[in-house]
């Protein structure tokens, strides 16, 4: 999954050459690569940048050129650019180019946008600038759901972002938890979920995970937010668990137990690095904080070597850097003490490496025994 | 046979889904439109008086931000009453309040009350006009009327109109107190109408 092409017929070519496969096979496989490909092509990328391009072309001509024509003119103009956007995603489809007529249909949504901005204009109407990106967004799922075009349905999402973080921290008098951010996002989850776009669904997850993990600062009206921060851990926490505990049930429904493992993980370290660096200041229990979260990333660590968990096993690396590098910015205690606990813990996992290779080579030993 | 294999089957169609999604979103601009029109064609003509200011929108072009005289208000007309009812709603932050308007002799309307709750049965020569506050200050509203489109590069005409005449701005205002712009006054007289389309 994470091999690139190159690396595929790399394989492909050794495995020929070491007579595991026949040329036959070998070039079947290197067919079957070559179809799998055409998801993404550059026409593809191509046409939904120009889409965007377009749609921004919309949107500034109309900011630009707004009374040498009449209102009936300017409406007129955004009209016959949606139709046109919809028309060349019909044709599109037709000749059997649904990349870009995806692409096109993204051009429509954003014409749209266009248009909400136009009539606000025209009709000088100054509300609440969040409910603008509201509309957008909610016409967006809209057209996402009867097309089942998934790149609308991620300008959706994003659109329904801007929104969330509009409401809760840029207008609003004070910042709050914005609980409706969760149907609009269960809404384009359910447009994804018949699409089954897995870049979508790793969307979704993202927007989620953020959501989840600014809760800890808007859930908790205390200064320190402890209690935030806590439940923000706890749910990834849940989330990691219930990944480890129930990984083949969870999977026999969905493949999805490695990526709850991902998400879960970087929720989890999120929460943790709140606690550790934003609640506890001044530093009252950054040694047991510190190594509850020292332990919880050796121990993902561990479990994604075994389960082959790629991703998670990148996440922690970086966990593990971002962790130390921030423990020794904020000492523990004195710099005296942040070189006993590096030290003490460094030994630690020395040890625990130390109890791997006895444990591997142990087993060899048995397998070798066998044979 | 289920929902999702039923817009799976809407959307396989090469028009089908395409053309309901452009029916959709024609109407949700369509609707924005007509209810503009409506507003501003049925609405009771308000006039208030204004002090423009001019700076500029990312998206929209330039426009002028207008500072009403209502934008401010006195403690004689969001009473103290008011102002306690608003603070202990506010976590509802959106909440608007509803001011009383006032024609006096000159044509001009000004506030004269303010209340949490829709006012019903005004008489003739006064409407209620909905506003919502800037920040935790109940006297400081915004009414949806503070911006001024005008074709780019020229807000300072409508800057200079001001500093020599007395603007006003023409306000239509529908039942439920939701205002827009219909059109300019200059020392009484209108100078100004806004076309419908």
């Amino acid at each position: 999954m994470f091999h690139s092409r190159n690396q595929q017929l790399r394989d492909i070519e050794r495995w020929q050459s070491a007579g595991w496969i026949e040329p036959a096979s070998a070039d079947a496989i290197r067919a079957d690569l070559a179809a799998r490909r055409s998801g993404l092509d550059l026409a593809t990328v191509l046409g939904t940048l120009a889409a965007i391009l377009i749609g921004f072309a919309v949107i500034s001509f109309v900011a630009a050129n707004w009374q040498t024509l009449s209102k009936l003119n300017r409406l007129a103009i955004i009209a016959a650019g949606l139709w046109s956007f919809l028309g060349l995603g019909i044709w599109l489809r037709r000749k059997g180019y649904p990349g870009i007529a995806d692409a096109a249909l993204l051009g429509a949504v954003a014409t749209y946008g266009g248009g909400i901005m136009l009539i606000a204009q025209m009709y000088h109407m100054d509300g609440h600038p969040p409910d603008a990106v509201l509309l957008w967004a909610a016409g967006a799922v809209l057209a996402g759901m009867l097309t089942l075009s998934n790149p609308v349905l991620a300008a959706a999402l994003v659109l329904f972002c801007v929104w969330s973080i509009m409401e809760t921290a840029v207008f609003s008098s004070r910042p709050h938890v914005h609980w409706s951010f969760l149907p609009a996002w269960a809404v384009v989850a359910s447009g994804f979920a018949i699409t089954r776009w897995k870049p979508g669904l790793h969307l979704l997850a993202i927007a989620l995970s953020g959501w989840i993990v600014l809760l800890g600062y808007l859930i908790d009206r205390s200064p320190e937010m402890y209690r935030g921060h806590a439940i923000v851990t706890l749910i990834g926490v849940t989330l990691a668990g219930l990944s480890i505990a129930a990984g083949p049930v969870i999977d026999r429904w969905r493949q999805v137990s490695g990526a709850m493992l991902m998400y879960g993980f970087s929720i989890t370290f999120a929460g943790a690095l709140a606690l550790q660096f934003i609640a506890d200041r001044h530093g009252e229990h950054t040694l047991w904080l510190g190594t509850l979260t020292l332990a919880a990333i050796v121990g993902a660590l561990g479990w994604a070597w075994r389960t082959d968990n790629r991703p998670v096993l990148w996440l922690a690396y970086s966990a593990f850097g971002i962790e130390i590098f921030s423990l020794y910015l904020k000492k523990i205690g004195t710099l005296l003490g942040t070189s006993a606990f590096f030290g003490v813990t460094g030994l630690m996992l020395a040890a625990l490496a130390w109890v791997a290779v006895r444990l591997h080579k142990a087993k060899s030993d048995t397998e070798d025994a066998a044979t | 046979m289920n929902v999702h294999d039923t817009m799976r089957r809407l959307a396989g169609h090469p028009f089908a889904g395409i053309v309901a999604a452009g029916a959709v979103l024609t109407a949700i601009l369509g609707y924005l439109v007509v209810d503009r029109v409506l507003l501003i064609s049925r609405g009771r003509e308000v006039v208030l008086a204004i002090r423009p200011v001019d700076p500029r929108d990312l998206f929209k072009g330039d426009y002028v931000r207008l500072a009403y005289d209502i934008s401010n208000l006195p403690t004689t007309v969001i009473s103290k009453e008011v102002e306690a009812e608003w603070r202990a709603r506010l976590g509802l932050s959106r909440r608007p309040i509803y001011v009383i308007l006032e024609q006096q002799q000159d044509g001009n309307w000004q506030p004269v009350a303010a209340s949490m709750d829709r006012p019903d049965a005004l008489p003739p020569n006064r409407v209620a006009i909905r506003g919502r506050a800037l920040n935790s200050d109940p006297r400081r509203l915004r009414y949806g009327i503070e911006r001024y489109y005008v074709p780019e590069g020229t807000g300072g005409r409508l800057e200079n109109l001001a500093r020599e005449t007395k603007l006003s701005v023409i306000v239509a205002v529908d039942t439920s107190g939701t205002a827009a712009i219909k059109g300019l006054v200059a020392d009484g007289k209108r100078i100004y109408d806004e076309p419908l389309l």
